[in-house]
């Protein structure tokens, strides 16, 4: 092995069992296994099993940090626990070149009976330290966790925010060759917050490596020099950080959009207030060159159409179109009223085609829904309402902060 | 780095079978030794723990064998059951009887529930896991030695003394120790994946004592006798209280072969932990 890589995963695979059944017949049948010396076949999926990290290689050189990034259930954590020695691949082979330090969860292990001055000890004898080394950094501990006299009191008496920073404390107080990370950066408050972050970066500074499981953009870009994308236990982006959170995140608006579409017929039952009288016959969106599309670039008209019939006669439509991001936050609301467009009234038993374009709308890359409304103005009738009437994704590589995709000049002047 | 041979670490499946039969136990073994601090610890933890919240504190752990010692001397004083002829009190021989086997059955059920007890760390901390096994043995050896007090105590109140070899009882309770950690160890590992078996042992072990000759004399005949003839836990019984008052062992033959049974149960436990307790980990 090369001397500066720190970590190499050779085609790790790891597989569970989905039902508690299975767990303990599998576990009977592996551990009788294992005391005899029969060689499990562990690479064959069994009844009842699933892949939760499927053949993940990657390497880490002296001074690197990767990142690791996936949506729930992807295998980060799973990755990260083999990497511990908490879980034996099934598959493949891991090597690790120094003492690992590892925060997967902060404060476990605690004893809620006993006091935080006992638990300190405790926990930091769990994570491997001496007691030589506990009494050197008791009071740098204390000091961190700043919980004041609670620091004799027993733990169950803590706020969930004085145990985290404890735990926090206790793990940040370790001088690890290879740190492994695991979504801990985001426990207690800002002020906490940052000062985890001082730290672990002075940590890193020391360490020879570190391996970084979030959910947090922002960290990762800060800390990673590389990138890893797990999806459903298979690696499927690995690299430059900004090259693979761009695939990350158009990879993250395809999965929403899928779910949309997939619940689409579910939402219109939940997301409809119908009066009744109205049939939806086609509705959709138009890409500039005005065919069918979900998919749109940034800056491109968006055209949304809406094909119905009427039982009854409107006077006076009032059409509302609404588009709203991933978190429900109204990005555009056009009502026709507002222009001081009239429409002729809609006659009963014709067939109408709606249709609205939205002119080059500056919005960020992400999915965004349209909700569509129809009222009469004259007698304040709601004939239609639907919430999320159809999907669409903004494809691009700009980062999604805020909504409003805008241009900007910079300037820094002494004055 | 200097040492960069010597800190590298692989993990890979069938670990064991690749390292061989024989580096196992030199891992085991390294294991037990690194673990001793984290052992230590997690043992002042438990010890706390159990203690911090009880009003009685460490009368507890003698209130048990006192409650069951006047129940079988009630029962032979009212002539239920008849039981004469022993050379020592009758109280200080069910005493003893009772604390050997309280140490017995304490490790056994401590060390069978710890695996699962911990589980809420096991899969979040990656630490010599044989910590779990040496930190309820303490606990155990503590309860023990209490208890211990107490027959002393006992004893010196019933005039009753021990036979000048008693500083060999030690030794004669290794065999016991060993037995009941092996076995104890065994049932961690099964314990954790099927939540039923540490009920079984508590059940089993609460009723086991009557069908042995620790609150009575072996019978010359019968089933007790039939049941216990094979029992590696009479003879261990029967040697360390003999010794301890008598300064001989009746059974030679019967106390050595249940020793050898004892460390051969405590090594294959010991290995089956091992070797078995990171599959455990993932199923817990």
């Amino acid at each position: 092995m090369n001397d500066s890589i720190v970590i190499r995963a050779d085609n790790v695979s790891k597989k569970f069992c989905r039902t508690i059944k299975h767990i303990m017949t599998y576990g009977a049948i592996d551990i009788t296994r294992d005391f005899f010396g029969i060689k499990s076949n562990t690479e064959k999926l069994r009844d009842g099993e699933f892949g939760a990290v499927n053949d993940v290689s990657f390497e880490l050189k002296k001074g690197e940090t990767l990142g690791i990034i996936g949506h729930n259930g992807s295998g980060k954590s799973t990755m990260l626990k083999m990497l511990n020695g908490i879980y034996m691949p099934d598959k493949g082979r891991i090597e690790i070149n120094g003492r690992v330090g590892a925060l997967i969860e902060v404060g476990a292990g605690f004893h809620p009976m006993l006091t935080g001055r006992e638990n300190i000890y405790i926990n930091g004898a769990i994570l491997g330290m001496s007691k030589k080394e506990i009494d050197e950094k008791y009071d740098e501990i204390v000091e961190f966790a700043d919980i004041g006299n609670f620091i004799n009191s027993p733990v169950r008496h803590y706020s969930s925010g004085m145990f985290v920073r404890l735990g926090m404390a206790i793990a940040v107080s370790l001088q690890p060759e290879i740190l492994l990370i695991d979504e801990v950066l985001s426990v207690g408050d800002i002020s906490f917050q940052n000062k985890s972050m001082r730290r672990l970066a002075e940590i890193r500074e020391k360490a020879n490596a570190v391996v970084f499981v979030s959910h947090n953009m922002e960290h990762i870009r800060a800390l990673c020099q590389k990138v890893l994308v797990l999806h459903k236990g298979r690696s499927i982006f690995y690299g430059d950080p900004y090259e693979t959170i761009n695939k990350y995140n158009a990879l993250s608006r395809d999965i929403i959009l899928k779910g949309a579409k997939d619940s689409d017929s579910l939402l219109h039952k939940q997301g409809r207030q119908s009066s009744g009288q109205i049939e939806i016959l086609d509705f959709g969106i138009l890409d500039i060159s005005g065919r069918k599309a979900d998919r749109l670039r940034v800056g491109e008209d968006i055209v949304f159409y809406v094909n119905f019939l009427s039982n009854v006669n409107i006077e006076e439509p009032l059409i509302g179109v609404t588009v709203v991001d991933e978190k429900n936050t109204i990005c555009m609301w056009h009502i026709n009223a507002d222009k001081k467009i009239k429409f002729a009234p809609i006659l009963q038993a014709v067939k109408y085609n709606f249709e609205i374009r939205l002119l080059a709308p500056a919005i960020l890359p992400g999915v965004y829904n349209f909700h569509f409304t129809l009222r009469d103005e004259k007698i304040y009738e709601t004939y239609e309402r639907i919430f999320n009437i159809e999907s669409f994704v903004i494809e691009g590589n700009a980062h999604n902060r805020g909504i409003i995709a805008c241009d900007s000049a910079w300037k820094l002047d002494i004055i | 780095m200097k040492n960069s041979k010597a800190s590298m670490v692989i993990y890979e499946p069938n670990k064991y079978l690749k390292d061989g039969f024989f580096k196992v136990w030199r891992y085991m073994f390294n294991d037990t030794l690194a673990s001793m601090g984290l052992g230590y610890r997690l043992f002042i933890r438990d010890f706390t723990a159990k203690y911090k919240q009880s009003l009685f504190g460490f009368l507890w752990v003698v209130f048990l064998p006192l409650f069951t010692v006047s129940v079988f001397v009630g029962m032979n004083k009212s002539g239920i059951l008849s039981i004469k002829d022993t050379n020592i009190p009758y109280t200080v021989f069910v005493l003893f009887g009772v604390t050997i086997w309280s140490l017995f059955t304490g490790l056994i059920s401590a060390i069978a529930g710890t695996v699962g007890q911990s589980s809420g760390f096991i899969t979040k901390i990656n630490f010599p896991k044989i910590a779990l096994v040496q930190s309820p043995t303490l606990v155990s050896l503590v309860d023990f030695s209490v208890r211990f007090v107490l027959l002393c105590i006992v004893m010196i109140i019933m005039n009753t003394f021990p036979n000048s070899l008693f500083f060999l009882l030690p030794v004669f309770l290794l065999p016991i120790i060993l037995l009941a950690m092996g076995v104890g160890m065994f049932f961690a590992v099964i314990g954790a994946v099927f939540k039923d078996i540490p009920n079984f042992i508590n059940m089993f072990l609460s009723v086991a004592m009557f069908f042995m000759p620790i609150v009575y004399y072996m019978p010359e005949s019968g089933i007790i006798y039939q049941l216990n003839m094979y029992n590696p836990v009479y003879y261990l019984i029967d040697a360390s209280r003999s010794l301890f008052f008598e300064g001989q062992i009746v059974n030679t033959g019967g106390f050595i072969l249940s020793s050898f049974f004892s460390v051969c149960v405590f090594l294959a436990g010991w290995r089956f932990y091992h070797v078995s307790i990171a599959r455990i980990v993932e199923k817990v």
